[in-house]
Protein backbone atom coordinates (compact mmCIF):
# COMPACT_ATOMS: atom_id res chain seq x y z
CA UNK A 1 0.00 0.00 0.00
CA UNK A 2 2.83 2.36 0.76
CA UNK A 3 4.46 1.78 -2.61
CA UNK A 4 1.09 2.57 -4.13
CA UNK A 5 1.08 5.83 -2.15
CA UNK A 6 4.53 6.74 -3.46
CA UNK A 7 3.54 5.79 -7.00
CA UNK A 8 0.48 8.02 -6.78
CA UNK A 9 2.65 10.96 -5.71
CA UNK A 10 5.13 10.37 -8.51
CA UNK A 11 2.20 10.22 -10.92
CA UNK A 12 0.91 13.56 -9.60
CA UNK A 13 4.35 15.10 -10.04
CA UNK A 14 4.54 13.75 -13.59
CA UNK A 15 1.08 15.12 -14.45
CA UNK A 16 2.02 18.50 -12.97
CA UNK A 17 5.20 18.45 -15.04
CA UNK A 18 3.29 17.80 -18.26
CA UNK A 19 0.78 20.53 -17.35
CA UNK A 20 3.65 22.94 -16.75
CA UNK A 21 5.02 22.32 -20.26
CA UNK A 22 1.55 22.80 -21.80
CA UNK A 23 0.85 26.03 -19.89
CA UNK A 24 4.36 27.35 -20.60
CA UNK A 25 3.85 26.87 -24.34
CA UNK A 26 0.31 28.30 -24.15
CA UNK A 27 1.74 31.40 -22.46
CA UNK A 28 4.04 31.93 -25.45
CA UNK A 29 1.03 32.11 -27.78
CA UNK A 30 -0.67 35.01 -26.04
CA UNK A 31 0.41 38.63 -25.92
CA UNK A 32 -0.75 42.11 -26.81
CA UNK A 33 0.73 41.91 -30.30
CA UNK A 34 -0.74 39.28 -32.56
CA UNK A 35 1.62 36.67 -33.96
CA UNK A 36 0.09 33.83 -35.99
CA UNK A 37 0.11 30.49 -34.21
CA UNK A 38 1.86 28.75 -37.09
CA UNK A 39 4.67 31.30 -36.88
CA UNK A 40 5.07 30.69 -33.13
CA UNK A 41 5.27 26.96 -33.76
CA UNK A 42 7.96 27.53 -36.34
CA UNK A 43 9.94 29.79 -34.00
CA UNK A 44 9.60 27.23 -31.20
CA UNK A 45 10.92 24.42 -33.37
CA UNK A 46 13.47 26.15 -35.60
CA UNK A 47 14.36 29.11 -33.39
CA UNK A 48 14.07 31.47 -36.35
CA UNK A 49 11.51 33.65 -38.11
CA UNK A 50 11.43 35.57 -41.38
CA UNK A 51 9.63 38.42 -39.67
CA UNK A 52 12.22 40.33 -37.60
CA UNK A 53 9.62 42.10 -35.43
CA UNK A 54 7.88 38.85 -34.50
CA UNK A 55 11.21 37.24 -33.71
CA UNK A 56 12.14 40.15 -31.44
CA UNK A 57 8.83 40.02 -29.61
CA UNK A 58 8.99 36.25 -29.24
CA UNK A 59 12.60 35.85 -28.15
CA UNK A 60 13.14 39.09 -26.26
CA UNK A 61 9.76 39.47 -24.57
CA UNK A 62 7.56 36.40 -24.51
CA UNK A 63 10.17 33.78 -23.64
CA UNK A 64 11.83 35.85 -20.87
CA UNK A 65 8.37 36.68 -19.50
CA UNK A 66 7.32 33.02 -19.42
CA UNK A 67 10.62 32.10 -17.73
CA UNK A 68 10.06 34.87 -15.19
CA UNK A 69 6.56 33.53 -14.51
CA UNK A 70 7.98 30.05 -13.86
CA UNK A 71 10.67 31.41 -11.52
CA UNK A 72 8.30 33.73 -9.66
CA UNK A 73 5.54 31.14 -9.27
CA UNK A 74 7.99 28.49 -8.06
CA UNK A 75 9.81 30.86 -5.68
CA UNK A 76 6.68 32.35 -4.11
CA UNK A 77 4.96 28.98 -3.61
CA UNK A 78 8.00 27.32 -2.11
CA UNK A 79 8.62 30.27 0.22
CA UNK A 80 4.94 30.12 1.21
CA UNK A 81 5.23 26.40 1.93
CA UNK A 82 8.30 26.97 4.10
CA UNK A 83 6.63 29.76 6.05
CA UNK A 84 3.47 27.76 6.66
CA UNK A 85 5.63 25.03 8.19
CA UNK A 86 7.92 27.33 10.20
CA UNK A 87 5.01 29.29 11.65
CA UNK A 88 2.78 26.20 11.78
CA UNK A 89 0.19 28.49 10.29
CA UNK A 90 -1.98 27.59 7.30
CA UNK A 91 -2.39 31.26 6.40
CA UNK A 92 1.27 32.21 6.35
CA UNK A 93 2.74 33.40 3.09
CA UNK A 94 5.18 36.03 1.88
CA UNK A 95 2.42 38.49 0.99
CA UNK A 96 0.05 38.14 3.95
CA UNK A 97 2.79 38.24 6.57
CA UNK A 98 4.21 41.43 5.14
CA UNK A 99 7.42 39.93 3.71
CA UNK A 100 6.63 41.33 0.27
CA UNK A 101 5.84 44.70 1.87
CA UNK A 102 9.21 44.60 3.61
CA UNK A 103 10.87 43.93 0.29
CA UNK A 104 8.83 46.79 -1.24
CA UNK A 105 10.07 49.13 1.47
CA UNK A 106 13.65 48.18 0.68
CA UNK A 107 13.09 48.83 -3.02
CA UNK A 108 11.15 52.06 -2.32
CA UNK A 109 13.95 53.40 -0.15
CA UNK A 110 16.37 52.66 -2.95
CA UNK A 111 14.29 53.82 -5.93
CA UNK A 112 12.63 56.84 -4.34
CA UNK A 113 15.15 57.78 -1.72
CA UNK A 114 18.62 57.25 -3.13
CA UNK A 115 18.65 56.76 -6.87
CA UNK A 116 18.07 60.44 -7.52
CA UNK A 117 21.57 60.97 -6.15
CA UNK A 118 23.17 58.32 -8.32
CA UNK A 119 23.76 58.90 -12.02
CA UNK A 120 21.83 56.79 -14.45
CA UNK A 121 24.87 54.97 -15.79
CA UNK A 122 26.05 53.77 -12.42
CA UNK A 123 22.70 52.23 -11.47
CA UNK A 124 22.45 50.36 -14.74
CA UNK A 125 24.22 47.20 -13.63
CA UNK A 126 25.05 47.89 -10.03
CA UNK A 127 21.45 49.04 -9.60
CA UNK A 128 20.03 45.58 -10.24
CA UNK A 129 22.07 44.10 -7.45
CA UNK A 130 21.28 47.04 -5.18
CA UNK A 131 17.59 46.56 -5.88
CA UNK A 132 17.63 42.84 -5.15
CA UNK A 133 19.71 43.30 -1.99
CA UNK A 134 17.46 46.08 -0.75
CA UNK A 135 14.53 43.69 -1.19
CA UNK A 136 16.34 40.87 0.65
CA UNK A 137 17.14 43.13 3.58
CA UNK A 138 13.58 44.48 3.73
CA UNK A 139 12.10 40.98 3.56
CA UNK A 140 14.56 39.64 6.13
CA UNK A 141 13.81 42.45 8.58
CA UNK A 142 10.06 41.83 8.52
CA UNK A 143 10.64 38.07 8.89
CA UNK A 144 12.78 38.56 11.98
CA UNK A 145 10.22 40.93 13.49
CA UNK A 146 7.49 38.34 12.98
CA UNK A 147 9.68 35.58 14.39
CA UNK A 148 10.53 37.68 17.45
CA UNK A 149 6.81 38.13 18.07
CA UNK A 150 5.90 34.51 17.34
CA UNK A 151 8.22 33.24 20.07
CA UNK A 152 6.23 35.27 22.62
CA UNK A 153 2.73 34.92 21.21
CA UNK A 154 1.46 31.44 20.44
CA UNK A 155 -1.93 32.35 19.01
CA UNK A 156 -1.85 32.00 15.26
CA UNK A 157 -4.39 34.70 14.52
CA UNK A 158 -2.47 37.23 16.63
CA UNK A 159 0.72 36.58 14.68
CA UNK A 160 -1.19 36.91 11.45
CA UNK A 161 -2.76 40.21 12.48
CA UNK A 162 0.65 41.51 13.57
CA UNK A 163 2.04 40.47 10.19
CA UNK A 164 -0.69 42.45 8.47
CA UNK A 165 0.10 45.42 10.73
CA UNK A 166 3.81 45.21 9.89
CA UNK A 167 2.79 45.15 6.26
CA UNK A 168 0.58 48.21 6.72
CA UNK A 169 3.32 50.07 8.57
CA UNK A 170 5.83 49.44 5.80
CA UNK A 171 3.21 50.45 3.22
CA UNK A 172 2.67 53.69 5.16
CA UNK A 173 6.39 54.46 5.04
CA UNK A 174 6.35 53.69 1.33
CA UNK A 175 3.46 56.17 0.89
CA UNK A 176 5.42 58.89 2.69
CA UNK A 177 8.39 58.21 0.41
CA UNK A 178 6.10 58.43 -2.60
CA UNK A 179 4.71 61.75 -1.39
CA UNK A 180 8.13 63.33 -1.29
CA UNK A 181 9.61 61.78 -4.39
CA UNK A 182 10.09 63.08 -7.89
CA UNK A 183 7.35 62.51 -10.45
CA UNK A 184 9.34 60.32 -12.83
CA UNK A 185 10.64 58.13 -10.02
CA UNK A 186 7.14 57.89 -8.63
CA UNK A 187 5.67 56.61 -11.88
CA UNK A 188 8.39 53.96 -12.17
CA UNK A 189 7.70 52.87 -8.61
CA UNK A 190 3.91 52.72 -8.97
CA UNK A 191 4.19 50.60 -12.10
CA UNK A 192 6.64 48.32 -10.27
CA UNK A 193 4.24 47.98 -7.33
CA UNK A 194 1.45 46.68 -9.59
CA UNK A 195 3.53 43.64 -10.31
CA UNK A 196 4.75 42.69 -13.72
CA UNK A 197 6.46 39.67 -15.19
CA UNK A 198 7.34 41.27 -18.49
CA UNK A 199 9.59 44.17 -17.52
CA UNK A 200 12.73 42.22 -16.80
CA UNK A 201 15.86 42.99 -18.74
CA UNK A 202 18.29 40.23 -19.76
CA UNK A 203 20.67 41.40 -17.05
CA UNK A 204 17.96 41.19 -14.41
CA UNK A 205 17.00 37.71 -15.56
CA UNK A 206 20.65 36.71 -15.37
CA UNK A 207 20.66 37.75 -11.73
CA UNK A 208 17.25 36.30 -10.92
CA UNK A 209 17.88 32.78 -12.26
CA UNK A 210 20.87 31.92 -10.02
CA UNK A 211 19.26 33.59 -6.97
CA UNK A 212 16.08 31.55 -7.31
CA UNK A 213 17.98 28.33 -7.99
CA UNK A 214 20.05 28.89 -4.84
CA UNK A 215 16.92 29.66 -2.81
CA UNK A 216 15.17 26.54 -4.08
CA UNK A 217 18.23 24.37 -3.44
CA UNK A 218 18.20 25.58 0.17
CA UNK A 219 14.60 24.50 0.36
CA UNK A 220 15.29 21.02 -0.98
CA UNK A 221 18.21 20.59 1.40
CA UNK A 222 16.04 21.57 4.35
CA UNK A 223 13.15 19.24 3.53
CA UNK A 224 14.13 16.85 6.31
CA UNK A 225 14.26 19.68 8.85
CA UNK A 226 10.94 21.09 7.60
CA UNK A 227 9.37 17.67 8.18
CA UNK A 228 10.62 17.65 11.76
CA UNK A 229 9.50 21.26 12.33
CA UNK A 230 5.93 20.21 11.48
CA UNK A 231 5.77 18.67 14.96
CA UNK A 232 6.73 21.93 16.63
CA UNK A 233 9.84 23.16 18.36
CA UNK A 234 9.92 20.72 21.30
CA UNK A 235 9.64 17.60 19.18
CA UNK A 236 12.00 18.93 16.52
CA UNK A 237 14.59 19.66 19.20
CA UNK A 238 14.20 16.20 20.73
CA UNK A 239 14.85 14.73 17.27
CA UNK A 240 18.18 16.56 17.16
CA UNK A 241 17.27 19.58 15.03
CA UNK A 242 19.33 22.70 15.60
CA UNK A 243 16.35 25.03 15.83
CA UNK A 244 18.16 28.37 15.76
CA UNK A 245 20.40 27.51 12.83
CA UNK A 246 17.59 25.95 10.78
CA UNK A 247 15.35 28.96 11.35
CA UNK A 248 18.07 31.35 10.22
CA UNK A 249 18.82 29.25 7.14
CA UNK A 250 15.14 28.93 6.24
CA UNK A 251 14.65 32.66 6.73
CA UNK A 252 17.58 33.39 4.46
CA UNK A 253 16.08 31.07 1.86
CA UNK A 254 12.61 32.68 2.20
CA UNK A 255 14.09 36.18 1.99
CA UNK A 256 16.08 35.27 -1.12
CA UNK A 257 13.07 33.66 -2.81
CA UNK A 258 10.36 36.19 -1.93
CA UNK A 259 12.73 39.18 -1.91
CA UNK A 260 14.31 38.51 -5.33
CA UNK A 261 10.94 38.11 -7.01
CA UNK A 262 9.53 41.21 -5.31
CA UNK A 263 12.59 43.21 -6.32
CA UNK A 264 12.12 42.63 -10.05
CA UNK A 265 8.45 41.72 -10.48
CA UNK A 266 6.85 43.79 -7.74
CA UNK A 267 4.73 42.36 -4.94
CA UNK A 268 2.73 39.40 -6.27
CA UNK A 269 0.18 38.19 -3.76
CA UNK A 270 -1.66 35.02 -2.78
CA UNK A 271 0.35 32.55 -4.89
CA UNK A 272 2.40 31.88 -1.76
CA UNK A 273 -0.61 30.98 0.38
CA UNK A 274 -2.89 29.29 -2.10
CA UNK A 275 -0.54 26.98 -4.00
CA UNK A 276 0.92 25.05 -1.01
CA UNK A 277 -2.63 24.24 0.11
CA UNK A 278 -3.71 23.06 -3.29
CA UNK A 279 -0.60 20.86 -3.42
CA UNK A 280 -1.24 19.38 0.04
CA UNK A 281 -4.80 18.55 -0.93
CA UNK A 282 -3.82 16.93 -4.22
CA UNK A 283 -0.90 14.98 -2.75
CA UNK A 284 -2.56 14.07 0.57
CA UNK A 285 0.86 14.14 2.19
CA UNK A 286 2.71 16.26 4.74
CA UNK A 287 6.14 15.16 3.54
CA UNK A 288 8.24 18.07 2.26
CA UNK A 289 10.23 15.80 -0.03
CA UNK A 290 7.05 15.66 -2.11
CA UNK A 291 5.48 19.00 -1.21
CA UNK A 292 8.45 21.21 -2.16
CA UNK A 293 8.77 19.93 -5.75
CA UNK A 294 4.96 19.86 -5.96
CA UNK A 295 4.72 23.52 -4.88
CA UNK A 296 7.52 24.47 -7.20
CA UNK A 297 5.76 23.07 -10.28
CA UNK A 298 2.21 24.00 -9.25
CA UNK A 299 3.31 27.57 -8.43
CA UNK A 300 4.86 27.95 -11.86
CA UNK A 301 1.66 26.63 -13.48
CA UNK A 302 -0.52 28.95 -11.38
CA UNK A 303 1.45 32.07 -12.27
CA UNK A 304 1.60 31.15 -15.96
CA UNK A 305 -2.20 30.78 -15.92
CA UNK A 306 -2.49 34.14 -14.11
CA UNK A 307 -0.30 35.68 -16.78
CA UNK A 308 -2.44 34.25 -19.59
CA UNK A 309 -5.59 35.56 -17.86
CA UNK A 310 -4.01 38.99 -17.30
CA UNK A 311 -3.35 39.31 -21.02
CA UNK A 312 -7.08 38.89 -21.64
CA UNK A 313 -6.67 36.87 -24.84
CA UNK A 314 -8.66 38.58 -27.58
CA UNK A 315 -8.41 42.06 -26.06
CA UNK A 316 -5.71 44.70 -26.36
CA UNK A 317 -5.54 45.68 -22.68
CA UNK A 318 -3.31 43.98 -20.11
CA UNK A 319 -4.27 43.67 -16.44
CA UNK A 320 -1.70 43.97 -13.65
CA UNK A 321 -0.75 40.37 -12.79
CA UNK A 322 -1.03 41.22 -9.09
CA UNK A 323 -4.80 41.72 -9.42
CA UNK A 324 -5.22 38.43 -11.25
CA UNK A 325 -3.32 36.39 -8.65
CA UNK A 326 -5.40 38.07 -5.94
CA UNK A 327 -8.68 37.23 -7.68
CA UNK A 328 -7.57 33.62 -8.25
CA UNK A 329 -5.95 33.19 -4.82
CA UNK A 330 -8.41 34.86 -2.46
CA UNK A 331 -11.20 32.27 -2.97
CA UNK A 332 -8.69 29.58 -1.94
CA UNK A 333 -7.76 31.56 1.19
CA UNK A 334 -11.42 32.07 2.11
CA UNK A 335 -11.95 28.36 1.68
CA UNK A 336 -8.97 27.59 3.98
CA UNK A 337 -10.44 29.83 6.68
CA UNK A 338 -13.87 28.21 6.40
CA UNK A 339 -12.35 24.71 6.45
CA UNK A 340 -10.17 25.42 9.49
CA UNK A 341 -12.58 27.11 11.84
CA UNK A 342 -10.37 25.96 14.68
CA UNK A 343 -7.35 27.89 13.41
CA UNK A 344 -7.65 30.69 15.94
CA UNK A 345 -8.14 28.53 19.02
CA UNK A 346 -4.82 27.63 20.62
CA UNK A 347 -4.54 24.02 21.74
CA UNK B 1 32.39 -1.19 27.87
CA UNK B 2 32.00 -2.36 31.44
CA UNK B 3 28.48 -3.34 32.43
CA UNK B 4 28.60 -1.64 35.85
CA UNK B 5 28.99 1.68 34.20
CA UNK B 6 25.67 1.25 32.47
CA UNK B 7 23.98 -0.03 35.59
CA UNK B 8 22.96 3.49 36.38
CA UNK B 9 21.86 4.66 33.00
CA UNK B 10 20.72 7.99 34.36
CA UNK B 11 22.37 9.74 37.26
CA UNK B 12 21.21 13.10 38.56
CA UNK B 13 23.11 14.89 41.30
CA UNK B 14 22.17 18.05 43.19
CA UNK B 15 20.19 19.23 40.20
CA UNK B 16 18.47 22.61 40.33
CA UNK B 17 15.80 23.20 37.71
CA UNK B 18 13.99 26.34 36.68
CA UNK B 19 13.76 28.97 34.02
CA UNK B 20 16.38 31.34 32.71
CA UNK B 21 19.93 30.84 31.56
CA UNK B 22 22.23 31.83 34.37
CA UNK B 23 22.56 30.62 37.94
CA UNK B 24 21.92 34.12 39.23
CA UNK B 25 19.05 35.53 37.20
CA UNK B 26 17.17 32.26 36.63
CA UNK B 27 13.91 31.47 38.42
CA UNK B 28 14.49 28.40 40.54
CA UNK B 29 11.58 25.95 40.58
CA UNK B 30 12.99 22.92 42.38
CA UNK B 31 16.44 22.28 43.80
CA UNK B 32 18.64 19.49 45.09
CA UNK B 33 17.24 16.67 42.99
CA UNK B 34 19.10 13.34 43.17
CA UNK B 35 18.10 10.37 41.07
CA UNK B 36 19.59 7.10 39.88
CA UNK B 37 17.88 4.97 37.28
CA UNK B 38 18.66 1.52 35.94
CA UNK B 39 17.80 -0.09 32.63
CA UNK B 40 14.26 -1.39 32.34
CA UNK B 41 13.00 0.78 35.15
CA UNK B 42 9.70 2.56 34.91
CA UNK B 43 9.87 5.75 36.90
CA UNK B 44 6.99 8.06 37.71
CA UNK B 45 7.47 11.63 38.80
CA UNK B 46 4.62 12.53 41.09
CA UNK B 47 3.68 15.89 42.51
CA UNK B 48 1.28 18.77 42.58
CA UNK B 49 0.78 21.14 39.70
CA UNK B 50 3.52 23.74 39.35
CA UNK B 51 6.02 21.89 41.50
CA UNK B 52 8.40 21.46 38.57
CA UNK B 53 7.74 17.98 37.14
CA UNK B 54 7.71 19.17 33.54
CA UNK B 55 10.65 21.45 34.20
CA UNK B 56 12.66 18.51 35.52
CA UNK B 57 11.72 16.30 32.56
CA UNK B 58 12.50 19.04 30.06
CA UNK B 59 15.85 19.63 31.76
CA UNK B 60 16.75 15.95 31.53
CA UNK B 61 15.70 16.03 27.85
CA UNK B 62 18.01 19.03 27.29
CA UNK B 63 15.01 21.10 26.21
CA UNK B 64 16.00 23.65 28.85
CA UNK B 65 19.17 24.32 30.77
CA UNK B 66 19.79 23.21 34.35
CA UNK B 67 20.39 25.96 36.91
CA UNK B 68 22.94 23.84 38.73
CA UNK B 69 24.03 20.30 39.48
CA UNK B 70 24.71 17.47 37.07
CA UNK B 71 22.89 15.08 34.80
CA UNK B 72 24.76 12.07 33.48
CA UNK B 73 23.53 9.55 30.97
CA UNK B 74 25.61 6.40 30.41
CA UNK B 75 28.24 7.93 32.66
CA UNK B 76 28.65 11.08 30.61
CA UNK B 77 27.46 14.60 31.25
CA UNK B 78 24.52 15.34 28.96
CA UNK B 79 26.07 18.65 27.87
CA UNK B 80 28.89 16.73 26.21
CA UNK B 81 26.72 14.87 23.72
CA UNK B 82 26.17 16.24 20.23
CA UNK B 83 22.59 16.92 19.12
CA UNK B 84 22.49 13.74 17.08
CA UNK B 85 24.04 11.57 19.79
CA UNK B 86 21.59 12.95 22.31
CA UNK B 87 18.60 12.37 20.03
CA UNK B 88 19.67 8.70 19.94
CA UNK B 89 19.68 8.60 23.76
CA UNK B 90 16.45 10.32 24.77
CA UNK B 91 13.11 10.65 23.06
CA UNK B 92 10.29 12.82 24.24
CA UNK B 93 6.51 12.57 24.30
CA UNK B 94 4.57 15.61 25.48
CA UNK B 95 0.94 16.56 25.96
CA UNK B 96 1.04 18.88 22.98
CA UNK B 97 -1.66 17.93 20.51
CA UNK B 98 -0.28 17.48 17.04
CA UNK B 99 -2.95 18.26 14.49
CA UNK B 100 -1.45 18.28 11.03
CA UNK B 101 -3.68 17.51 8.10
CA UNK B 102 -2.42 14.81 5.74
CA UNK B 103 0.26 13.57 8.15
CA UNK B 104 -0.19 9.82 8.17
CA UNK B 105 0.58 7.91 11.36
CA UNK B 106 3.18 5.90 9.43
CA UNK B 107 5.01 9.09 8.42
CA UNK B 108 4.75 10.45 11.95
CA UNK B 109 6.36 7.30 13.39
CA UNK B 110 8.98 7.42 10.62
CA UNK B 111 10.05 10.82 11.93
CA UNK B 112 11.52 8.95 14.89
CA UNK B 113 14.27 7.78 12.54
CA UNK B 114 15.38 11.41 12.06
CA UNK B 115 18.63 11.10 14.07
CA UNK B 116 19.69 8.06 12.01
CA UNK B 117 19.10 9.20 8.44
CA UNK B 118 21.19 11.44 6.19
CA UNK B 119 20.12 14.82 4.89
CA UNK B 120 17.92 13.19 2.25
CA UNK B 121 15.97 11.47 5.02
CA UNK B 122 16.04 8.20 3.09
CA UNK B 123 14.97 5.18 5.13
CA UNK B 124 16.70 1.84 4.64
CA UNK B 125 15.29 -1.65 5.32
CA UNK B 126 16.44 -1.55 8.91
CA UNK B 127 14.64 1.76 9.45
CA UNK B 128 11.45 0.34 7.90
CA UNK B 129 11.65 -2.72 10.16
CA UNK B 130 12.05 -0.58 13.27
CA UNK B 131 9.16 1.67 12.20
CA UNK B 132 6.86 -1.31 11.62
CA UNK B 133 7.89 -2.94 14.92
CA UNK B 134 7.19 0.30 16.77
CA UNK B 135 3.78 0.63 15.15
CA UNK B 136 3.01 -2.96 16.06
CA UNK B 137 4.14 -2.53 19.68
CA UNK B 138 1.97 0.54 20.06
CA UNK B 139 -0.96 -1.43 18.65
CA UNK B 140 -1.82 0.90 15.81
CA UNK B 141 -1.15 -1.41 12.81
CA UNK B 142 -4.65 -0.91 11.45
CA UNK B 143 -4.36 2.88 11.64
CA UNK B 144 -0.98 3.47 10.05
CA UNK B 145 -2.30 4.87 6.78
CA UNK B 146 -4.73 7.18 8.55
CA UNK B 147 -4.07 10.87 8.92
CA UNK B 148 -3.21 12.14 12.42
CA UNK B 149 -6.27 14.40 12.50
CA UNK B 150 -8.62 11.52 11.71
CA UNK B 151 -7.83 9.39 14.79
CA UNK B 152 -8.91 9.71 18.42
CA UNK B 153 -6.79 11.44 21.09
CA UNK B 154 -5.79 8.09 22.58
CA UNK B 155 -4.78 6.69 19.21
CA UNK B 156 -2.77 9.80 18.44
CA UNK B 157 -0.92 9.45 21.74
CA UNK B 158 -0.15 5.82 20.88
CA UNK B 159 1.31 7.05 17.61
CA UNK B 160 3.45 9.59 19.47
CA UNK B 161 4.72 6.77 21.69
CA UNK B 162 5.41 4.64 18.59
CA UNK B 163 7.40 7.56 17.19
CA UNK B 164 9.46 7.66 20.41
CA UNK B 165 10.00 3.88 20.14
CA UNK B 166 11.17 4.25 16.54
CA UNK B 167 13.73 6.76 17.77
CA UNK B 168 15.28 3.70 19.48
CA UNK B 169 16.60 5.54 22.53
CA UNK B 170 17.87 4.42 25.92
CA UNK B 171 15.32 6.61 27.66
CA UNK B 172 11.84 7.79 26.78
CA UNK B 173 10.56 10.80 28.65
CA UNK B 174 6.81 11.18 28.74
CA UNK B 175 5.51 14.46 30.07
CA UNK B 176 1.91 13.90 31.17
CA UNK B 177 1.30 11.41 28.38
CA UNK B 178 -2.31 10.85 29.35
CA UNK B 179 -3.49 14.40 29.95
CA UNK B 180 -6.61 15.26 27.93
CA UNK B 181 -7.44 11.56 27.51
CA UNK B 182 -10.62 9.97 28.80
CA UNK B 183 -10.41 7.35 31.53
CA UNK B 184 -10.27 4.20 29.35
CA UNK B 185 -7.64 5.77 27.09
CA UNK B 186 -5.56 6.82 30.10
CA UNK B 187 -5.69 3.26 31.36
CA UNK B 188 -4.73 1.83 27.98
CA UNK B 189 -1.75 4.16 27.57
CA UNK B 190 -0.42 3.31 31.03
CA UNK B 191 -0.90 -0.39 30.34
CA UNK B 192 0.93 0.01 27.05
CA UNK B 193 3.84 1.71 28.82
CA UNK B 194 4.03 -1.08 31.39
CA UNK B 195 4.02 -3.70 28.63
CA UNK B 196 6.75 -1.87 26.78
CA UNK B 197 9.07 -1.75 29.77
CA UNK B 198 8.82 -5.51 30.20
CA UNK B 199 10.00 -6.34 26.69
CA UNK B 200 13.73 -6.63 26.01
CA UNK B 201 14.28 -3.14 24.69
CA UNK B 202 16.71 -0.83 26.35
CA UNK B 203 14.32 1.89 27.41
CA UNK B 204 12.87 2.90 30.64
CA UNK B 205 10.28 5.53 31.05
CA UNK B 206 9.77 8.64 33.01
CA UNK B 207 6.21 9.78 33.15
CA UNK B 208 4.98 12.81 34.95
CA UNK B 209 1.40 12.95 36.14
CA UNK B 210 0.09 11.88 39.50
CA UNK B 211 -3.35 10.82 38.26
CA UNK B 212 -1.81 8.49 35.72
CA UNK B 213 -0.06 6.54 38.37
CA UNK B 214 -3.25 6.10 40.33
CA UNK B 215 -4.77 4.40 37.29
CA UNK B 216 -1.63 2.43 36.59
CA UNK B 217 -2.04 0.51 39.84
Amino acid sequence: MDTRFNKRILLILAILGVLLVIVFIADLFVGSSKIPATEIFRMLVTGKSDNQIWATIFFNFRIPKAITAVLAGAALSVSGMQMQTIFRNPLAGPYVLGISSGASLGVALLVLGFTSRITNQSIHYFGNWAQIMAAWIGAGLVLFLILAVSTRVQDIMTILILGILFGSATSAIVSILQYFSHQSMLKAFVIWSMGSLGNLSKEQLNILVPCIIIGLLFSFMFSKILNALLLGETYAKSLGVNIKLSRIMLFISTSILAGSITAFCGPIGFIGIAVPHIVRIIMKSANHYYLIPGSLIAGAIMLLISDIVSLLPGYDTVLPVNSVTALLGIPVVIWIILENKKISSPD
Amino acid sequence: MIMNMFDNILMIEKLNVGYGDSHISGKLVFSGINLRAKKGENIAVIGRNGIGKSTLLRTIGRLQKPLGGQIQIMGRDIRHYTRQEFARLISFVSTEIIRISNLRLLDLVAMGRYPYTGWTGKLDDNDHNIINDSIHLAGIDNLKYKSINEVSDGERQRAMIARALAQDTEIIILDEPTAFLDLPSKYEIIRLLNELSSIPRPQYYIAGNRQDMAYAK
